[in-house]
């Protein structure tokens, strides 16, 4: 195994007696996009300010291409940082705000000038090197940012919400051109979001945190096909969660589940989930689907439609289950027309699994 | 103080910071020191601790003069009719809409930065050519000069802080235009007001350059009398009434920092 | 209504007009005067006042003014920019604490500071004692240029303060993050990104130290004594002494117009620089 560009071995930090993070340990191949996805609050944030020297660990080690950086000063990390704001220098023209790492380095005038050009050209600014940031446009600006970064050919580049101040169409363009860029520059992204689609579409590894822990990490695929937790299933698209009362072997890696008196499923597991402690059940509504009362089988949830909210492509319909306490949330399916009165509802995708409370 | 945000250059300034805050708030210090001592001289490091030069001011005659006849009554009446003058002025610049109206704001803040000794010697010659004698009225008018500024720069700001939609509303549930900024406007102004009233208080009453030339005989204001006996009677009594205007002044910035807020001067 | 509540300025134009302008217009008028026994405005018309404005005596009273201020200007500058910038980057409460701390000495009378000093610098004073103890025989420190610039550099201090504060508020904390992350030193962030975005704030703060020491009357007379003479002190004596006041106009009109070309040309230096 190669050894990860960047390691972080049980990370802590906490503002006096608050602990914000910790202890966190993940690791970057080189090449890696990684996403740090969390609600606000959870120290996604924090922890890239931890790696790129804004905020002193209280605890553990941040490993840079194999050297321990924890103690070091932000102008000694060879990590480049692309603000959420941007941060350009004001002062100075989208050449000199790029050309700005290599002057503190003393890179001689022709080099200078020779990289400045092509890393703007790289993100394709060339035309605009002798403007100013306030003459830019968001998604320049952010361009900027990204090369003032990039021109140093630092060991890794974190990117702290970096799409989140563009608008939405600007957002999604940027979205593929970040990932490209990066594939292109075989070089190690670590990006901060709360945006879940954001971190689906553009990572190849995903560490999702919740209150300053990681909650779950693995591939895209693997946090919405298999999510560890209710709060997985929950953050990370749209799922129905279900309290289980009893779970009994069914064979064949299939699993006998009863809700509750009305209610009993069949549903597939590599592993027993009661030695994992897994006593809910995560539907994905797209995994139901859902029929009139003459589709009723053996393995099925039973209900009745109680209301409906079109959505152009698909139109999703809220179930009232059968024995379900009357002050839970009904259950969410995705359909192709509404439904009344009593449905069935038949798991058919692979979006149903066993997760943690 | 935690350190939670990063800035190493304000770790490397904290020093350095503290050290010019020394420097500029060592004079005073030592005069407030030096009337707390004992010492009958202007002795420092001073021995003891008396309030005895605080008692010995009452028997001062000139020093309480010029503090309660002359400064504090002059301070008055200045902080009052700058604040009336320059609320209207304030207001005035705000709701016309005519042209050179930003010039005329530049024009009305001048006398903050125009030489206040230019001013005094120019007001002087002035009084002195129309024959006009000096009294508290041609010192005070000195005075509003260099005062209302800050009155006027006060409001401005309260100004353009209120939500211009209030008094619209106002005007929308039916009242007059001149009622409606009565109603709704006025009184969000009130503690800019009073905080522009402070400072022209302040600025009145701390004044030596133009009290250098416009105050004479019995209208000479504090400033001027402790520069007049400061450097010929070694006599901590002075320093008690110089300790006296320095504690007015913080008493009243302090005020008004913890009751209407930040407003730099 | 708009028409007439635009008037309400009126009083202060007023008030300004009889009392800052006309009365200017009257310096510059006696400042073209021959002094007079007779009328105490001066007679006749002349430019013989400006001549000697130029000449060697009053030269030499701009030159040193001028120097003096300049000299307590960059030293003020200096001393400033690292309570300004702690005060910018402090949590709100310590924030709070500091500026009312710069406010007091801003607005006390600068005859209670210039008293300080004449204490601890003059005669039979702590630095006079403490320089006896070291084997350096002095009797006073005060009569001196440096003490001229001590006292300068200590009133201008807080105007210079409060001109970088707001200048200083408007650097994103983020921006400095950019520099130490791009590699800057925080003393190279310093130079290269915090110096140059709080320009407009040093320019008009430099300015206006320049102004008020240029035209300080106490700090000179009293800690300067007979061994410095600054341009105040030579107006105040040819007004209330000498009674040379077409002098006294002509030279305080030269001050007037040193400092406003001063200003002209750093509104567009300041304008050019931030022109793009």
């Amino acid at each position: 195994m190669t050894r990860p560009i960047l390691n972080l071995v049980d990370v802590t930090r906490d503002y006096g007696n608050a602990t914000v993070i910790g202890p966190v340990s993940f690791s970057a191949e080189q090449g890696e996009f990684i996403s740090l996805l969390g609600p606000s609050g959870c120290g996604k944030s924090t922890l890239l300010r931890c790696i790129a020297g804004f905020e002193p660990v209280n605890g553990g080690r941040i490993e840079l291409n194999g050297k321990d950086v924890s103690r070091e000063a932000p102008h000694r990390r060879r990590v480049g940082l692309v603000f959420q704001s941007f941060a350009l220098f004001p002062h100075l023209t989208v050449a000199r705000n790029v050309a700005f790492g290599l002057r503190l380095r003393r890179t001689g005038k022709e080099e200078t000038a020779r990289r400045v050009g092509e890393t703007l050209e790289l993100v394709g600014l060339s035309h605009l090197a002798d403007r100013y940031p306030a003459q830019l446009s968001g998604g320049q600006q952010q361009r900027v940012a990204i090369a003032r970064a990039l021109v140093l050919r630092p060991e890794i580049m974190l990117l702290d919400e970096p799409l989140s101040s563009l608008d939405a169409k600007l957002r999604l363009h940027m979205r593929r051109e970040l990932r490209a860029m990066q594939q292109d520059l075989n070089m190690t992204f670590v990006h901060v979001t709360h945006d879940q689609d954001e971190a689906l579409a553009m990572s190849d590894k995903i560490v999702v945190l919740s209150e300053g822990r990681i909650e779950q990490m693995g591939s895209p695929r693997e946090i919405y096909d298999r999510p560890d937790t209710r709060f997985i299933a929950d953050f990370i698209g749209s799922s129905n969660l279900l309290e289980i009362s009893e779970i009994e072997p069914a064979g064949d890696g299939m699993w006998s589940v009863r809700l509750n008196e009305d209610q009993r499923i069949v549903i597939a597991a590599d592993a027993d989930p009661r030695q994992s402690g897994r006593h809910w059940l995560s539907i994905r509504p797209e995994s139901l689907s859902i029929g009139g009362e003459d589709t009723v089988s053996g393995s099925c949830l039973t209900g009745t439609a109680i209301g409906h909210s079109y959505g152009g492509d698909r139109t999703e319909i809220f179930v009232r289950l059968d024995g379900a306490q009357s002050d839970a949330p009904p259950i969410v399916a995705h359909a192709d027309r509404s439904f009344d009165g009593r449905v069935a509802l038949t798991i058919t995708g692979p979006g149903a699994t066993f997760v943690r409370a | 103080m935690s350190d939670r945000r990063f800035s190493p250059l304000r770790r490397l300034f904290l020093v350095p910071a503290a050290a010019v805050l020394c420097f500029m708030l060592l004079p005073m210090t030592v005069v407030v020191l030096i009337a707390l001592g004992e010492s009958a001289t202007y002795e420092f490091p001073p021995r003891g601790l008396t309030l005895h030069w605080f008692s010995n001011l009452l028997h001062a005659g000139p020093l309480l003069n010029a503090l309660f006849l002359t400064s504090l009554p002059l301070a008055l009446t200045v902080a009052a009719a700058s604040l009336v003058v320059g609320t209207l002025a304030a207001v005035g610049l705000t709701r016309g809409r005519f042209l050179g109206r930003s010039a005329l704001e530049v024009f009305f803040l001048t006398p903050v930065v125009f030489p206040q000794i230019l001013l005094g010697v120019a007001l002087f010659l002035l009084f002195a050519r129309a024959n006009v004698p000096l009294t508290l009225v041609t010192l005070g008018i000195g005075h509003v000069v260099i005062c209302t500024p800050y009155v006027i720069r006060a409001v401005l700001a309260g100004i353009g802080g209120i939500d211009p939609r209030i008094e619209e509303a106002a005007r929308n549930l039916g009242a007059p235009p001149a009622r409606a900024f009565m109603m709704a406007t006025l009184p969000l102004l009130r503690s800019s007001m009073l905080s522009g009233a402070v400072f022209a208080f302040i600025v009145s009453f701390s004044d030596v350059n133009i009290a250098l030339f416009l105050s004479a005989g019995d209208t000479t204001t504090l400033p001027i009398r402790i520069l007049a006996e400061m450097e010929w009677n070694n006599d901590p009594t002075i320093a008690a009434a110089a300790t006296l205007q320095v504690s007015i002044i913080s008493v009243l910035l302090i005020l008004v920092q913890r009751f209407i807020g930040t407003v730099r001067a | 209504m708009r028409a007439r509540t635009g008037l309400l300025f009126v009083p202060y134009l007023l008030l300004l007009l009889a009392f800052l302008v006309v009365p200017i217009a009257g310096l510059v008028e006696i400042s073209a005067r021959n002094q007079s026994v007779t009328s105490i405005g001066g007679v006749g018309l002349t430019m013989a006042n400006y001549q000697r404005v130029f000449e060697g005596f009053y030269l030499d009273i701009i030159f040193d003014t001028v120097r003096l201020a300049a000299i307590a200007t960059l030293i003020g500058a200096t001393l400033a920019y690292p309570l300004a910038y702690v005060i910018v980057r402090s949590q709100p409460l310590a924030r709070t604490v500091l500026t009312c701390l710069v406010m007091v000495p801003l607005m006390t009378s600068v005859v209670v500071k210039v008293f300080g000093w004449f204490i601890l610098l003059g005669r039979g004073g702590p630095a006079v004692r403490m320089l006896q103890k070291l084997g350096i025989e002095v009797q006073t420190l005060l009569n001196t240029e440096p003490s001229v610039v001590v006292g300068l550099v200590e009133f201008a201090l807080p105007f210079m303060v409060f001109s970088l504060v707001p200048a200083l508020d408007r650097i994103s904390p983020a921006v400095e993050e950019a520099a130490a992350n791009l590699g800057a030193t925080p003393f190279q962030t310093f130079r290269l990104v915090i110096l140059p975005l709080s320009a407009s704030g040093l320019t008009s703060g430099a300015l206006l130290c320049f102004g008020i020491s240029s035209s300080a009357y106490v700090v000179p007379a009293i800690m300067g004594g007979h061994a410095v003479r600054m341009i105040a002190q030579q107006i105040y004596d040819d007004v209330l002494v000498a009674f040379d006041w077409p002098a006294a106009a002509a030279f305080s009109i030269a001050l007037l117009v040193l400092l406003s070309v001063l200003i002209f040309a750093a509104l567009r230096a300041s304008r050019r620089a931030t022109d793009v």
